[in-house]
């Protein structure tokens, strides 16, 4: 975690993209999921990317939207209440596994969800 | 089609912000927010704890729900710029459609254009070189111009409070200059307060003070306009100071206007303002002076700040009011004219209520015209892309398979049609400027300051109508082929197989466009064709005089302060100079010649030994002051009894000669005509007048305009009845630039001071009432002509279209056997149903809008059936070409592979 605001910036852009990612990582090997939902398992997954705000994943998930990577549905949540369900779509997987192939390097959160989905 | 708007509905509300979206994402956010409240209520946390903490670990609710709708906007245009760039590379590819339809378009938008510029100019341009801001001109109810006297102008601008100034103003000619270089000019006479009520600048020197308007005659001043300063005082920078001669009067210049400023007399450009007071010097010719009511002038004001129109008019209205009843007016007429209540007419265009009245007419037929050829470019631009739409079904058929919005396809569509509206309206506004340009070149060719100076121009507001009518116009053409091309029944178009035949695709979509292209070209040719007979009829009317070789003189003696001794010493001179001139056969003087620009003088009569009309309303006839051998220069023949002589004009005793209509009108029962002669009439209102004896009979000829019916009309002498404003007839043996010039050079010989108005041939003089018929004629008949061709453009595109439709089956028809002159007949039959249907609806439209433009034809009813039946067989005559051709072409298919076609 690192002082000074540049770098905070930056770091939020890089966790924006990651985060992003994330979500359809979730969505993909999870299946569809509300925002709330999205954002618990996220939260089990990583802790760094935390430090974003929950409302964010709103933003990931609006703008997977606006590429047609995700789609929206309304449903029955768990305790009966209406909610927006988010599942993945065909171009959506076909995306993740080009940017999956990308994130293999990298060690930490990703490697975890990676793990994550070779666990299920 | 509910389903559509609804879907248009959406998309304009994501444009401007999507309240739906907006809510939804609010229920989102307040859920996640209740669920994180629970979750560290479960943990330990107390409600109040547990909300704040739900809202910290959340984020910014407020900037999140901004950032969401900034990305929802942003894709929009996105996807905006996507369709823009297929659209163009669609158009690329595909160039003779989009020529055609390019074509099609301009040519309806340009139209539109040019009548818009036309009417710019005459109705609601600002008027040049002056601050428009709340400046109105005083007009009665009915839109007539409001002639003040100069006594009640003082009191209207004395007693009202609305008002920062009012001021008067009336157009003069003057005499410019002296010697050699006396010409004529236009100028304005204005009450001192003119340019300030205006708000125009000087651009040397002052404009008029006060004490330079008060007292007749006592300040011989001038403002002369930027134009004027460098065209004739060869922009003299000392000019202030100088002085110029006008009508004999040397003026002192004090100012010269600011650049850009001509007058409020469009379309005529005023050259010098001089100031009321003046007027006994600017106009000799008037019989009364300023102090008098009868003398009519035309007034423009500025509101004050803050002042609105309805009280202002309300005010003047009420000070009216006061006039009349403190100056009753002194006949009944004059009553009648003065109770027509006041008005205020927004400054702009043409002030001329006569020029505006029948230019509005005029630009209403040819709104209507241009409206209509749009309408079928439109129609062809529509069949053209449901054409191209057709061709294309089995792509959009296989997008709209894989689950492209059929919101999308359509938006991606029109997106199309708006590019080739822009391509339309870059290429209409080039053609408007040339229509501009053409008719500005065909403004009838008369010498300053009579020419119409009417400046078509395209400015910001013409191109910006222009672009507003394209855009509007893709939607119409392009809204109807988008929506047809994406229905939903794609499975047929997947599976190759044939469209449906039958009944259902004869309505089909194309067809009534053509339909309705061929109706509405078969109303605006009926519209030429009505016009044309006008007008040749009214160029075959015979005017009753010899129209040959001849030249029209126009002067104004009392532009030279010519009294009637010198006057009619003058006349003489001029008369004997010019008839041994060589090159000139005979002249003759009149106070005016017919027709020219219309207008004449008339007089009231009473006939001896016959009681006066049983109605009470007096005998009006026609009169002219004429000058020796006026019936045998104009070649009118003279009926019985004789001429003039020159004892007439030496002499006092009164004679006159009258037309064949009147001596049959009013001595009904003479066995011959001549017997009237050696009979009196009394000429003018009063009791007292003397008694004119009848010389001579005259034959009948138009007397003022060229469509008037036969009227009553009498000749007096000039001599004995002086008017300093005359014309003379100069029968010569050429018409040319050398012949006008010797003219010139004897009137200066005469005297050097006396400018001449004009002089134009007598053809064109005659011709001069012809030009708003030519107008309209050309305008109508160039109109109907695009719009016929576009009509059969559409036809052969619709009958190609069937041909190649039915290609598989004509293929097959071929090798069963059938003939040429068989599927000719059977192609050409389908095509010219479409056309006599459009036909039928053409003539029930044109029989009823024909009737509107009755008052404008001459010798043709509106429903005249011999231009109805012309037109009607020549458009169905352009329609069986239109079919021919590609019926020839599918004669020529090889029956074999078109058996195989599909």
């Amino acid at each position: 975690m690192s002082k000074g605001k540049s770098a905070e910036a930056r770091k939020s852009a890089v966790l924006q993209g990651t985060l992003d990612r994330m979500v359809l990582k979730v969505l993909d090997a999870l299946g569809p999921h509300h925002g709330y939902g999205a954002a618990r398992r996220i939260e089990q997954v990583s802790e760094q990317v935390l430090q974003l705000n929950e409302g964010t994943v709103y933003t990931s998930l609006l703008r997977l939207q606006q590429r047609k990577w995700i789609a929206a549905e309304w449903g029955a949540s768990e305790n009966n209440r209406k909610a927006k369900y988010y599942s993945i779509t065909k171009s959506g997987r076909k995306r993740l596994a080009r940017e999956t192939e990308n994130w293999e390097r990298i060690a930490g959160v990703i490697g975890r969800l990676l793990k994550l989905e070779g666990q299920e | 089609m509910i389903h559509y708007l609804r879907v248009m509905a959406a998309r304009l509300r994501g444009l401007f912000g999507d309240r739906r979206a907006d809510r939804e994402l609010s229920d989102e956010i307040e859920s996640h927010l209740r669920l994180l409240t629970e979750r560290y209520v479960r943990q330990g946390m107390s409600e109040d704890e547990a909300a704040r903490a739900a809202r910290r670990q959340f984020g910014n609710v407020t900037l999140l729900k901004e950032v969401d709708r900034e990305m929802r906007r942003i894709r929009l245009i996105d996807t905006l710029v996507q369709d823009l760039r297929f659209g163009a590379r669609m158009l690329l590819k595909h160039r003779g459609f989009t020529a055609v339809a390019v074509l099609s378009l301009s040519l309806g938008v340009g139209a539109n254009t040019a009548v818009f510029s036309l009417a710019d100019a005459f109705l609601w341009r600002a008027l040049p070189g002056v601050s428009n801001d709340r400046l109105f001109t005083l007009a009665h109810g009915d839109g007539m111009a409001w002639a003040c006297s100069y006594p009640d102008y003082v009191i209207y601008r004395d007693r009202n409070q609305s008002f920062a100034g009012i001021a008067l103003y009336e157009p003069v000619i003057l005499a410019f200059g002296n010697g050699e270089r006396s010409r004529v000019v236009t100028g304005e006479l204005v009450t001192g307060n003119f340019f300030e009520v205006l708000g125009v600048s000087m651009s040397q020197g002052r404009a008029f003070l006060p004490e330079e308007d008060r007292t007749p005659g006592a300040h011989p001043v001038v403002v002369v306009g930027h134009d004027f300063w460098v065209r004739e005082l060869s922009s003299d920078p000392q000019m202030v100071g100088k002085s110029i001669t006008l009508n004999n009067h040397s003026f002192t210049v004090i100012g010269v206007a600011a650049a850009g400023f001509a007058g409020i007399s469009n379309p005529m450009r005023a050259d010098v303002w001089v100031p009321m007071m003046m007027q006994a010097v600017a106009k000799p010719n008037e019989a009364v002076g300023l102090d008098s009511r009868n003398l009519g002038l035309f007034a423009i004001g500025r509101l004050k700040e803050g002042a609105s129109r309805a009280p202002a008019e309300a005010e003047l209205e009420t000070i009216n009011r006061q006039l009349q009843q403190a100056y009753p007016a002194p006949s009944d007429e004059e009553e009648s004219w003065r109770k027509l209540p006041l008005s205020l007419a927004p400054a702009q265009g043409t002030l001329y209520q006569g020029i505006r009245q029948r230019v509005a007419l005029g630009i209403a037929l040819a709104t209507v015209v241009a409206e209509l050829v749009l309408l079928i470019a439109c129609a062809n631009v529509a069949n053209l892309l449901l054409a191209r739409a057709a061709a294309r079904y089995k792509e959009i058929a296989i997008r709209l398979a894989v689950g492209a919005g059929r919101l999308r396809l359509i938006r991606q569509l029109l997106t199309e049609s708006l590019l080739l509206a822009l391509l339309a309206a870059a290429a209409g506004s080039l053609l408007a400027f040339w229509i501009n340009q053409l008719l500005m070149s065909v403004q009838p060719a008369l010498p300053p300051p009579y020419g119409l100076n009417v400046e078509l121009r395209l400015d910001g507001r013409a191109l910006g109508f222009t672009l507003l009518l394209s855009i509007l116009t893709s939607v119409i053409f392009g809204l109807a082929p988008a929506w047809a091309a994406t229905r939903p029944d794609v499975v047929p178009a997947l599976k190759d197989e044939p469209q449906t035949s039958g009944r259902r695709q004869w309505l089909s979509l194309r067809n009534l466009l053509v339909v309705a292209q061929v109706a509405l070209s078969l109303v605006l040719l009926i519209g030429a064709g009505l016009f044309i007979r006008s007008l040749r009829n009214a160029q075959a009317t015979d005017p009753g005089f010899d129209t040959s070789n001849g030249l029209v003189m126009t002067l104004d003696l009392s532009l030279a302060q010519y009294k009637k001794e010198r006057g009619l010493q003058f006349y003489q001179q001029l008369v004997e100079r010019l008839a041994t001139t060589p090159g000139v056969r005979s002249i003759t003087i009149a106070n005016y010649f017919p027709l020219g620009f219309g207008g004449g003088m008339g007089a009231s009569v009473s006939i001896e030994g016959q009681p006066p009309p049983a109605d009470g309303r007096p005998i009006n006839v026609v009169r002219q002051h004429i000058g020796l051998r006026y019936f045998e220069t104009m070649g009118i023949p003279l009926l019985r009894g004789r001429d003039f002589t020159i004892q007439d004009m030496a002499s006092s005793e009164r004679v006159v000669i009258i037309n064949e209509t009147m001596a049959r009108r009013h001595w009904p029962n003479l066995k011959d005509i001549g017997e009237v002669i050696g009979r009196r009439i009394r000429i003018g209102p009063g009791q007292d007048m003397p008694w004119s004896a009848i010389v001579g009979v005259a034959g009948d000829c138009k007397t003022i305009w060229l469509r008037e019916e036969k009227r009553a009309g009498i000749w007096m002498p000039i001599s004995q009845n002086f008017l300093p404003s005359f014309q003379a007839l100069v029968r010569t043996n050429a018409e040319d630039t050398a012949t006008i010039s010797t003219l010139r050079r004897e009137i200066a010989a005469l005297d050097p001071n006396l400018p001449i108005k004009f002089i134009i041939p007598l053809r064109e003089h005659v011709g001069i009432q012809l030009w708003p018929a030519k107008m309209i004629a050309a305008l109508t008949t160039t109109l109907g002509g695009v719009g016929l061709l576009l009509a059969a453009i559409g036809l052969y595109g619709v009958v190609s279209y069937a041909v190649a439709r039915r290609t598989r089956e004509i293929g097959i028809r071929m090798a069963l056997g059938a003939q040429t002159r068989d599927l000719l007949k059977m192609i050409i039959k389908q095509g010219m149903r479409l056309t006599l249907a459009g036909v039928a609806i053409g003539l029930a439209a044109a029989m009823a809008m024909t009737r509107m433009v009755a008052s404008l034809l001459y010798g043709v009813t509106a429903t005249d059936p011999v231009t109805f039946a012309g037109v009607v067989i020549f458009l169905v005559g352009i329609a069986l070409l239109a079919c021919y051709l590609p019926a020839r072409r599918a004669t020529k298919i090889d029956p074999i592979s078109a058996a195989r076609h599909e």
